[in-house]
């Protein structure tokens, strides 16, 4: 960790970083996934209830 | 720092292990023990039937901060209902509704650092796409009875490809509660992944 006169550490923020940002990419995808799964769930419903 | 996790026998798969809590074995080895999958989803159905008696008793005319998220919810997925489905689609809300809660619930507490998504195991979604699946028909048989077959032919075609077009929308009608459980597990891991390789190199 402290080799390279602490270059390691300090690159080390940057996958902090983006840890923060997917944290709320993934706060989407969560919402989004549960949606789509409904949604998918009611179009199938409906193809159930009507022939084409 | 990360390979001296490794060393330690840290897997990038850790947390989607399942943890059997309470051993419950009742018949040879019909397995229905407790684990930790069963504890979140337990959680998650707390929180739901908590959210919705604590805030929405009142039913105030203009709502509160929770009354609000609880209406906004409802409305969406009324809204959705009947776009895609109509009047007739709005006997079913009820089951959308929950299924919905059900899932951002998990989908959600499975985003606090270490805790365990029910949602990323194939068995839970799979599960209930499959059990969607055969709900629908269920539906469609006891509606239109055999006619329901003629799904699989689209009027107005010739016959000279029937047995090729059959036999497509067979596999089509049949991936379709595959590809509703692997896109939802999928999704799921794959975030949860790539959480824990990001954190690795930190």
């Amino acid at each position: 960790m402290v080799c390279a006169g602490g270059m390691v550490a300090v690159a080390g923020l940057f996958p902090l970083a983006i840890c923060f940002f997917i944290t709320v990419l993934e706060i989407g995808v969560a919402a989004i996934q549960a949606y789509v799964f409904c949604l998918l769930t009611i179009i199938y419903l409906n193809d159930s209830f009507h022939l084409h | 720092m990360s390979s001296d996790s490794f060393s330690k026998g840290f897997s990038y798969f850790d947390q989607f292990e399942i943890l059997r809590l309470v051993e419950v074995h009742p018949f040879g080895n019909f397995d229905i023990s407790i684990t930790n999958s069963t504890v979140f989803m337990l959680l998650a159905l707390g929180y739901f039937v908590f959210m919705f008696n604590s805030n929405s008793n009142d039913g105030a005319i203009i709502p509160g901060r929770y009354q609000s998220v609880i209406e906004i919810l409802y409305t969406t997925i009324y809204d959705m209902v009947k776009e895609n489905s109509g009047s007739e689609g709005l006997r079913y809300f009820p089951i959308m509704f929950t299924l919905f809660m059900f899932l951002i619930i998990m989908n959600l507490f499975g985003l606090i650092p270490y805790t365990f998504t029910p949602t990323s195991h194939g068995a839970v979604s799979f599960g209930l796409s499959i059990t969607i699946f055969i709900g629908c028909n269920i539906i469609a048989f006891s509606k239109h009875g055999l006619d329901y077959m003629s799904m699989f032919f689209p009027p107005g075609v010739h016959a000279g490809i029937a047995p090729f077009l059959v036999a497509v929308e067979l596999i089509s009608y049949f991936a379709k509660p595959v590809s509703l459980g692997l896109r939802l597990a999928a999704n799921i891991t794959a975030g949860h992944l790539l959480f824990v390789i990001l954190a690795s190199f930190i």
